[in-house]
């Protein structure tokens, strides 16, 4: 994604990452829940690009990012026959809060890459490639990884992926007041490093 | 939102995310639809769910791929069920003057101090000392510490001067940065080092450290790219290393260091740090490759296996017994399945061979390989013997193959990597009481021949700081090796080193292996150029092969076909190279 006004690259990130059509939501609940493997498939992998996003967005590594996402697609696909969800909407919410709470377990308890191994070359690595690392992306990245968790989380949920202060809530699981303090004090430090920088 | 909230939103949503290969999806698409035929009834009551949270427990979960499993269950998809996360804080009622205790008494009212200075006195100091301490703490944070004996342990940033690496006192301060972090214990040795470099130069250090091996390349670049590199970095990564070199990132060390490095460094040892002839750096640590990790109670009857054959007829006993899988085998983590082969490789070929195959000198068709690869298929080829079977294998990593054998609920018996092993058993051993002392014994010997495969960290000066130049040359002498080999975790090349400052017999025999023989080799696939080396070579095509290891043929012509893409035709089979070095090859170790 890149160019555009804000607005437009979180419509059409939203819009290529959850790919899913409402009309055919309820039946397709319906069918999951009575036990139809590839009705849940159906309901559930439209997700799979933002839940792999936003999982990455947290976490900043590959492997982990990996694990996060197999959790949260485990946990959905044993989830799904028990859930009540009235709209597409809840069903979202509740997915990303999966990803969420996975995400937030691998960061707190982050495995070590063990030294002394000589790992693959950065070129040929799965990172984002050298090229692309712009010193804008690398520096922002720098400074996610800086933020608290829940202000990262909230920053991410609201800023990079368009959901509502309300959302995002829901997803964090904390108070509506929490997310907009957490917002302003993430976006203050991102600006002010990225400030420091011009200095 | 603000403008400046949209500029910066703009910046955030343009953000890259690497995708994952399409093989991620594939593979957890059969996850899932195994996980949804083994749960709940359809139409389950919410209230019920949520009252078991066990069914999401990681315990109930199968073998997975390297699961970071979660503690928390998954939250019922109910609009009035959204703050199961995390519980709201219930906010304290506040009492208030006057209102009944629970003694039924009324709280006595408080005197009111009349003396405005004095009130405020509590505060002010409570403001001072808050400040002095966000004044001291700031300075630990960007390594701007005045204490002359202090060796300052930071994070690597990205940012000039947070580490401080600008205002250096006379030359007599450097900046070093290295991967070892302080959660695995390897900091603190590695600062006591950096602690007799004080002793003897005087010079203040500060040691800034990457948090995985893989953020050194995108951090060091950029800290070149900004002007201010530090002094002085360990490099894990042969191509980075090549390619600062060439780049003339770095500079070389023959005037201060050549004489030590001769001195102190076989040959082979001594190639490490060297890019077109010119010395560059000092190999200080190894990493052993050839070790397999066990449970003791799995071997409590038993000899520990000196042979291939022993290791199978150990694998079949343990596999008899029902109890755990023979192997945890990480097959998620291509590299680790690489090592394997290179163990066998070397064991079976022999080390001329080995550095003939890693130089391309002789096609991966070649009858060796295809040995060394039945060989191998010998474990591979056995789903029983791997916790999971071959599926479960492919899904599991590196860290979670650790925990399958040394972890408190044990799905495995043994697991094959190198003496790193121990620094994620550290960290096992502090979450949980079931954990046991890791123990390792040597890879086996195949058919009369023990393979020993390398790795390590090759220490670079990347300024004109004189402290930076004067470090590399202590780190080539004994005595800098030994003050981290008394501490243990440490496997030096150095060949001056007196072995019995080692801890124990294991790293003991190690460093002579090391030292003396010249039949160890360097990782073969490290050594390959980054196109065939890692994931979209070498990585990949082991991952094919433990899915079918019977496809030797197709596997080795598959390997062919890439190295040759990356090397060109094998060159024509000359005199050996020696070990650790490469061919002076156009395409060599560029990846590009």
């Amino acid at each position: 994604v890149t160019g555009g006004s804000y607005t437009e690259v979180i419509a059409l990130r939203r819009s290529r990452d959850a790919g899913g059509s409402a009309t055919d939501f309820h039946d397709l609940l319906a069918r999951a829940k009575a036990g139809d493997a590839e009705a849940a498939g159906e309901l559930l992998w439209p997700y799979k690009t933002r839940v792999w996003r936003i999982a990455y967005s947290i976490v900043q590594h590959l492997h982990d990012t990996e694990d996060v996402v197999q959790d949260t697609f485990l946990r959905a696909f044993r989830g799904v026959k028990g859930i009540k969800a009235p709209d597409q909407k809840v069903l979202e919410v509740w997915l990303v809060t999966i990803t969420i709470n996975c995400a937030r377990d691998t960061v707190i308890r982050r495995p070590r890459t063990p030294s002394g191994i000589w790992a693959p070359d950065s070129p040929d690595d799965r990172s984002p490639p050298l090229a692309d690392q712009t010193a804008l992306n690398l520096r922002l990245q720098e400074l996610l990884r800086d933020l608290p968790l829940h202000q990262r989380s909230a920053l991410i949920l609201v800023d990079m992926y368009g959901y509502t202060r309300q959302d995002a809530a829901k997803m964090l699981g904390i108070p509506r007041g929490t997310v907009d303090s957490s917002l302003f004090a993430a976006r203050t430090k991102l600006r002010k490093g990225l400030e420091s920088d011009h200095v | 939102m603000s403008e400046r909230d949209k500029e910066l939103g703009d910046a955030l949503a343009g953000l890259s995310v690497p995708e994952p290969p399409e093989q991620f999806w594939e593979s957890l698409r059969v996850r899932c639809a195994e996980a949804f035929g083994t749960d709940t009834s359809p139409g389950e009551d919410l209230s019920s769910r949520a009252s078991a949270p066990d069914a999401m427990a990681p315990e109930a979960t199968p073998h997975l791929n390297g699961l970071a499993a979660s503690s928390r269950p998954a939250p019922p998809a109910s609009v009035e069920v959204q703050h199961q996360i995390r519980r709201p804080r219930v906010p304290r009622p506040r009492r208030r003057e006057g209102a009944t205790r629970p003694s039924g008494k009324p709280a006595p009212r408080r005197r009111r101090r009349t003396y405005g200075v004095l009130r405020r006195a509590p505060r002010v100091m409570t403001v001072a000392i808050g400040a002095v301490m966000v004044t001291l703490a700031g300075s630990l944070f960007t390594g701007q510490v005045r204490r002359a004996e202090a060796v300052a342990v930071v994070p690597f940033s990205l940012e000039c001067g947070r580490d401080g690496n600008a205002p250096i006192d006379n030359g007599q301060r450097l900046v070093v940065a290295g991967v070892w972090t302080q959660d695995s214990g390897e900091a603190d040795k590695f600062v006591k080092v950096l602690e007799a470099f004080k002793k003897r130069s005087g010079a203040g250090v500060i040691y800034t450290y990457v948090p995985t091996v893989r953020d050194m390349a995108p951090v060091l670049r950029k800290r070149i790219e900004n002007g201010c590199p530090p002094d002085v970095a360990f490099l894990s990564q042969p191509g980075l290393f090549r390619d600062l070199a060439r780049d003339q990132s770095l500079r070389p060390i023959e005037g201060v260091a050549a004489d030590e490095v001769n001195r102190n460094y076989t040959p082979a040892g001594r190639e490490f740090g060297v890019v077109d002839d010119v010395l560059y750096g000092v190999w200080f640590k190894a990493a052993n490759k050839s070790m397999i990790w066990y449970r003791p109670d799995a071997f409590e009857h038993a000899e520990l296996p000196k042979s291939w054959e022993a290791l199978k007829d150990a694998a079949a006993r343990i596999h008899d017994q029902g109890l755990v899988a023979p192997f945890s085998l990480a097959g998620a983590d291509g590299w680790t399945l690489t090592d394997w082969f290179e163990n066998v490789y070397l064991a079976t070929a022999g080390p001329e061979m080995y550095d003939q195959l890693a130089h391309h000198a002789i096609p991966w068709t070649d009858p060796s390989v295809k040995q060394a690869l039945t060989t191998l298929a010998e474990i591979f080829g056995q789903p029983d013997w791997l916790a999971g079977g071959t599926e479960g294998a492919l899904q599991t990593r590196y860290e979670r193959s650790v925990e399958d054998v040394l972890g408190p609920s044990p799905k495995a018996a043994m697991v094959y990597e190198g003496d790193f092993v121990a620094g994620k058993a550290r960290e096992l051993a502090k979450g949980s009481e079931g954990n046991v002392t890791p123990r390792s014994f040597d890879f086996p010997a195949i058919r009369g021949s023990k393979p020993l495969v390398v790795g390590g960290d090759v220490a670079v000066s990347l300024t004109k700081n004189e402290a930076g130049t004067k470090l590399i040359g202590f780190l080539a002498t004994p005595n800098a090796a030994e003050v981290w080999a008394r501490e243990g975790g440490f496997l030096s090349p150095n060949k001056s080193l007196d072995p019995s400052v080692y801890p124990d017999d294991v790293t003991r025999n190690w460093a002579r292996a090391l030292t003396q023989d010249q039949t160890w080799r360097f990782d073969l696939s490290d050594v390959q150029p980054s196109g065939f080396g890692a994931t979209e070579g070498m990585w990949q095509l082991f991952q094919d092969f433990l899915r079918n290891p019977r496809d030797v043929d197709g596997v080795a012509e598959k390997l062919e076909d890439k190295a040759r893409a990356v090397w060109g035709p094998p060159l024509p089979v000359g005199s050996p190279q020696k070990s650790g070095t490469r061919p002076k090859q156009k395409n060599q170790g560029t990846g590009k």
